[in-house]
């Protein structure tokens, strides 16, 4: 086992397929904040101020 | 639902001494991080005694700022801003004291142990394990905590802050027990489980790491609560929020080995290194663009008020250091850089500028709000916010400069690069001493800085009564239904089963042979192909599903760990099959005589690490000054390895055999008397202290038990290898002029500085492959 890893030097190509995957999730989670609505996102960041009790916020 | 209304007191009790703690934590820490710092210049510093030497106190500097200081301060706010993000008082009083007091109880131990010698040897981990296990329990104790506190929220959406301490928690929690896992050989020391390369790696994962998830994830935490309260205003973009979490939680994990660059680290983990480290760049800079921004229309109160001046300043060294980071990252880059001062630079640009002054800013906007009292002086806070920010500047200018001269001297050839240019590394150190001085003054500033931090708190909170944050909400209802995850919607769903098959299959590909690797191939494109047109088809319900984790915490730490373990598992796993003896290059490492265990056990307690390397770069530079290049198999037996961070001094790889035994002694007696100018301290005490030879026996059977080829020596054995080896010693030092009885320690050190670089040749890799092929 391992084999590829200590005795080739094609291992270079496993640091592409990383930055290939990584970027990948990177790509998905853009994607999905892009697409988050108004409405969520004015939610969220108010969080910090928001000083009533969620579970009886009838407002949404 | 029911309508009376009670009222919430959170418990800022406990903020309150978390931030005191800090404060007071802060100061002793920065104190001995000015003292181990004037010591470089000044070496009388050391003043001849053995708890106070540069080498046992710097990891009390690093530990205090790092666990006492910035741990503290860290626990405060999160403490404060959890409870009123998620509407809930602190579910236990007993765990938060509990995890209070077991802090400061670790804090104390580690003041204690530290300068007497009782070390693990391992930077940011040198705590011994009856700590650990402390740690540990601590840990798990502020787990336990939070999570109650969240699972008892009234709030059900998790703002991204609740996220980064989520990671914080339980990263800290893999990175602290997979580094620490060690076997004791007695009450007050250990030996690590992993060794060479693998040590270094796990080092380096952890060392980073810790780096990433104790001081910047809970720190961009309370960045996305407390810059908005500072400011009035909402984070400028709460998308960006989201971005910024996941890509900085993956990719951080992946960076520890640029910690190892041109080092004997196989190529392939150092280029995972580099490029993770680089891509990291974008993630760092979108958190630092996001609490910049969120300043925005508020830059005119930058003018009148400390507490955004600390934010912002904070913020931007954060940006400052995550650009320096992925620079230094680049192998050609940190050839010049490692090992020189521009990593403590770096460093402290970092631990300054943005946990300080972060801390600072956090610090002066609760005072007034945990004691009902406006702070004491706005001047004197302004007046920390300028000394502190030139002493940074002062700082890391210093050691810039500083860093790049001992880089380009220690590089700098001549004769077309065929011979150095400074062939005698005390010359690098003379040319660095101004700005080693330099850095001292800055620092001197630093700390000036929170001292009038600290009269300000004492003038603020005196006579001051305490006061405790409420909260209005209705009687408690039922949780609301249909809105939890459970493990089958945890695990059991496509995106996650996806993404854990992709990994799986890549890694068999990855890490197999054969019909393995092949099966591994074929399974990552399929789940590619399919995942990608299962988006497509049913992109609504994957939609649905990440909604639910966002409001579902103990699904959103599962799958934070699965992320943060990803990269550790692919990195550490595969070293396990390098560190054998048939896979290393052509040398391998000669297994300690008991003697020698010993005196290695003094150079690890003495701190000797933390100004000498033992790792000599694939690179021309070190070659010609210190000899061929070190091998993987040179260290396969060092639990703990010595590779070292820093060169204060020489690097020591190959200084076996190229003095005499009697230079040793007279070097380590007083470094100036062979060493013109050297800012090594004297160790007097080597020579009237005796070699610990009973624990000899136990040390050994705990090598053998990790894998390290000793011979099945019985007590009476080793006491007798010992006897005669020390006498040799003693007698060749005799004969030098130099007296010293076969049993002080100075024998046994010399014992092991004299085997260094020694090796058994072994078959070169290239024959290896020639044979397996043969074979197959």
């Amino acid at each position: 086992m391992f084999k590829h890893l200590v005795l080739d030097d094609s291992v270079a190509i496993f640091g592409l397929i990383a930055f290939a995957t990584a970027a990948a999730i990177f790509f998905f989670f853009a994607w999905r904040a892009l697409h988050m609505s108004r409405g969520q996102i004015d939610r969220f960041s108010r969080l910090p101020f928001d000083s009533t009790d969620a579970r009886h916020d009838t407002s949404e | 639902m029911s309508d009376r209304k009670i009222t919430i007191e959170y418990n800022d009790r406990i903020v309150r001494q978390f931030l005191l703690a800090s404060v007071l934590w802060g100061a002793v820490g920065m104190l001995v991080g000015v003292l181990v710092a004037s010591q470089l210049n000044f070496w009388r510093l050391n003043f001849n005694l053995p708890w106070l030497t540069f080498g046992r106190l710097r990891p009390l500097h690093t530990n205090a700022v790092i666990f006492a200081f910035v741990g503290n301060m860290m626990f405060a706010g999160i403490y404060y801003s959890t409870q009123r993000l998620v509407k809930a008082r602190l579910a236990s009083n007993f765990l938060s004291n509990l995890h209070f007091w077991g802090w400061q109880f670790i804090i104390v131990a580690a003041a204690i142990t530290l300068p007497l010698g009782f070390t693990r040897g391992k930077e940011y981990a040198e705590l011994i394990w009856p700590i650990n296990l402390a740690v540990a329990f601590i840990w798990v104790v502020f787990a336990v905590n939070f999570f109650w506190t969240i699972g008892r929220r009234r709030e059900p959406a998790l703002y991204v802050a609740i996220w980064f301490y989520i990671a914080t928690i339980i990263t800290v929690a893999m990175l602290y027990i997979v580094n620490h896992l060690s076997i004791p050989t007695s009450l007050l020391h250990s030996y690590p489980v992993f060794s060479g390369v693998q040590d270094a790696l796990v080092q380096w994962w952890y060392g980073h790491n810790a780096v990433a998830f104790f001081l910047t994830t809970p720190i961009l935490g309370i960045m996305y609560y407390f810059v908005p309260k500072a400011a009035e205003r909402p984070v400028y973009s709460y998308r960006l929020s989201v971005v910024h979490f996941w890509s900085l939680v993956f990719v951080y994990i992946w960076a520890g080995p640029h910690h190892l660059l041109n080092t004997a680290l196989p190529g392939w983990l150092q280029s995972l290194g580099m490029t993770f480290s680089l891509m990291l760049w974008a993630p760092s800079w979108g958190g630092m663009l996001n609490g910049l921004l969120t300043l925005r229309g508020a830059w005119h109160k930058l003018r009148t008020d400390p507490v955004l001046k600390f934010f912002a300043a904070g913020v931007t060294f954060y940006g400052m250091a995550t650009f320096e980071g992925p620079l230094l990252s680049i192998k050609s880059v940190n050839a010049l850089g490692h090992y020189t001062d521009w990593i403590i630079g770096h460093v402290h640009a970092g631990t300054l500028g943005w946990n300080g002054f972060m801390a600072a800013g956090m610090i002066y906007w609760l005072l007034p709000r945990l004691w009902s009292k406006p702070l004491h002086s706005v001047s004197l806070a302004n007046l920390h916010f300028w000394i502190g920010l030139v002493g940074i500047l002062l700082y890391i200018s210093a050691m810039w400069t500083s860093g790049i001269t001992q880089g380009l001297m220690l590089n700098a050839t001549t004769e077309h690069g065929t011979v150095l240019a400074y062939p005698n590394f005390l010359d690098t150190l003379n040319a660095i001493r101004p700005m080693m001085l330099m850095r001292v003054i800055g620092g001197v500033l630093y700390l000036t800085g929170w001292f009038v931090l600290a009269y300000n708190l004492h003038r603020t909170i005196r006579g001051a009564a305490p006061v405790n944050g409420t909260i209005e909400v209705f009687e408690e209802d039922p949780a609301p239904a249909g809105e939890t995850l459970g493990v089958r919607g945890t695990l059991f769903n496509a995106p996650t089963l996806f993404c854990i098959l992709g990994v799986g299959f890549a890694t068999m590909w990855m890490l197999g042979t054969d019909l393995v690797s092949t099966v591994g191939l074929a399974g990552a494109l399929v789940c590619f192909v399919a995942g990608y047109a299962l988006i497509h088809s049913r992109g609504k319900s994957w939609s649905a599903w990440y909604e639910k984790l966002l409001l579902n915490a103990l699904p959103f730490t599962v799958l934070t760990f699965i992320a943060v373990a990803a990269g550790g598992l692919i990195q550490i796993i595969p070293t396990v099959a390098i560190q054998r003896a048939e896979n290393v290059e052509d040398r391998l490492q000669i297994v300690y005589t008991p003697l020698e265990l010993a005196g290695r056990d003094i150079y690890v307690r003495e701190g000797c690490y933390n100004c000498h390397s033992q790792m000599i770069r694939t690179l021309v530079p070190d070659v010609l000054r210190y000899g061929e290049y070190s091998r993987l198999g040179e260290s396969i037996y060092d639990h703990p390895f010595q590779w070292g961070s820093k060169r204060t001094g020489p690097d020591l790889a190959r200084v076996g055999g190229k003095y005499p035994n009697i230079w040793h002694l007279r070097h380590l007696e007083n470094p100036r008397s062979v060493s013109v100018g050297s800012n090594m301290p004297n160790y007097p005490w080597l020579l009237t202290n005796d070699t610990d030879v009973a624990a000899l026996p136990a040390k050994i059977k705990v090598q053998r038990m990790l894998g390290v080829p000793f011979g099945p020596l019985s007590a009476a054995q080793i006491f007798d290898h010992v006897a005669e080896q020390s006498k040799m010693i003693s007698k060749d030092l005799r004969a030098s002029g130099g007296y010293v009885a076969p049993e002080k320690e100075i024998i046994a050190l010399t014992a092991y500085l004299q085997t260094l670089g020694r090796s058994t040749p072994v078959q070169p890799r290239g024959a290896a492959v020639a044979a397996m092929a043969t074979n197959r």
